[in-house]
């Protein structure tokens, strides 16, 4: 029970890192390079604790993260559920390759999450779409082995299973 | 089933009855954002803790002359005001509105890098309100898009989805500019190839559509193009107001509506 209570925290205090880090202040041209820490650490999560974090947490961190952008009240709500379900599908799979592997799945719903959120903006009648946002999946990938070691000693430290 | 929900709930956000308690909901954002700024607020009161006291004495000798310049400046200001307005008077055309500022702290940029939109930590509870003119000690920022309890969101007059309709301050024509999108530059759509635009001029709100005050500067003219074969020139312009570096911005009220605490 007590780890339980341990895990819940420290899937919590990630979340909010990674929704405090999708806003801190970059220069102009850096903004495209930004990681989308938040489907980042919602993927660890969904692949290495499934039996704890699932598409309602993704729920609630998208809701939160729409309040915190002032987009759209649901954009990510949405877009995040729909990614910690492929995530939640396809965990077995995913948590056995390497790096490498790992890398390209991010890459794929980092993807995923941008296209649904463009989509949702599209029917509201806002239609900017850059295909510099590539930039950003693409980040994302590259440092999702430094996330995967981070979390991995939050993990350890805190005993979260 | 949970994503259902939350398109439900962008149908519902498009309804205006959530905005009310969404106002207050995401007031939770503004200390959020705070704790962002953090980091870059240290190593600037490092850096002044580290400034030594040499130009620290340069730096405060360099402010008095500048507000001794200001203040020199103020002091015409006051005497052409007041023969602006009996002129105007003999005139029998209506005075301007006065106008008055509050100053807000720029807390974070939009995390969607399309959108050139910055927050600021005053809300509707300090008396913002949507459409609200934002400017700079140089010139126009933008405008006020959208308002919670304790924050709002000021949208650049270089968003891609931003226009506003402009004056050429040395002759009077006048035309729309756009946000394209990029940081440093404007455009001006439809100005026929014989309008008399040049590189250098100054383009100052007109104040038609209600919604910017009149007479702020916004951009300088960088660049006309005429091509014969086509009907229309381009005119590029570049923004006065430091979009990418303020940390502080001025909201304008206008006299009647709402509230101001310095003018």
């Amino acid at each position: 029970m007590d780890d339980r209570g341990h895990s819940f925290w420290v899937v919590l205090l990630t979340l909010f890192l990674a929704l405090a880090l999708s806003v801190y202040p970059l220069p102009f041209w850096a903004r495209w390079l930004r990681p989308d820490w938040a489907v980042m650490v919602i993927c660890f999560w969904v692949l290495f604790l499934p039996n704890r974090v699932g598409v309602g947490w993704a729920w609630l961190a998208g809701l939160l993260m729409d309040l915190l952008h002032g987009s759209y009240l649901g954009q990510n709500a949405f877009a995040l559920s729909i990614v910690a379900y492929f995530a939640h599908v396809s965990h077995q799979r995913v948590r056995m390759s390497g790096y490498r592997k790992q890398a390209v799945f991010i890459f794929s719903m980092v993807t995923v999450h941008i296209l649904l959120g463009q989509w949702v903006q599209n029917l509201m009648g806002v239609a900017d779409i850059s295909l510099l946002v590539v930039l950003q999946a693409l980040t994302s990938a590259l440092s999702w082995p430094l996330l995967h070691v981070a979390m991995t000693y939050l993990c350890y430290r805190f005993v979260v299973s | 089933m949970l994503s259902v929900i939350a398109l439900l709930l962008i149908q519902a956000a498009r309804s205006q009855w959530l905005d009310k308690p969404l106002s207050y909901l995401s007031s939770f954002s503004l200390p959020v954002y705070k704790l962002t700024e953090l980091p870059s607020e240290m190593t600037r009161s490092l850096q002044t803790f580290l400034s030594s006291r040499e130009s620290l004495r340069e730096e405060n000798a360099r402010l008095r002359a500048e507000a001794l310049v200001l203040h020199a400046k103020t002091q015409k200001l006051a005497s052409l005001r007041a023969e602006n307005l009996r002129l105007r008077e003999l005139l029998n055309s209506s005075s301007h509105k006065e106008e008055s500022v509050l100053v807000a702290e720029v807390v974070g940029l939009a995390a969607d890098p399309s959108q050139h939109v910055f927050v600021i930590d005053k809300g509707r509870a300090d008396g913002v309100r949507e459409g609200q003119a934002v400017i700079d000690a140089e010139g126009l920022i933008g405008q006020v898009i959208d308002v919670a309890h304790n924050h709002s969101r000021v949208m650049m007059v270089t968003d891609s989805t931003h226009a506003l309709s402009i004056q050429v301050n040395r002759n009077g024509v006048r035309a729309i500019v756009e946000g394209t999108g990029l940081i440093d530059l404007l455009e001006i759509s439809h100005v026929a190839a014989t309008t008399d635009v040049k590189v250098g001029d100054l383009l100052i709100s007109s104040g038609l559509g209600g919604r910017f005050p009149a007479g702020y500067p916004v951009a300088r003219i960088s660049e006309v193009t005429i091509d014969p074969g086509e009907p229309f020139a381009t005119v590029r312009a570049r923004p006065l107001a430091q979009l990418d570096k303020t940390q502080f911005v001025l909201l304008v009220f206008s006299r009647e509506e709402g509230q101001a605490s310095d003018g």
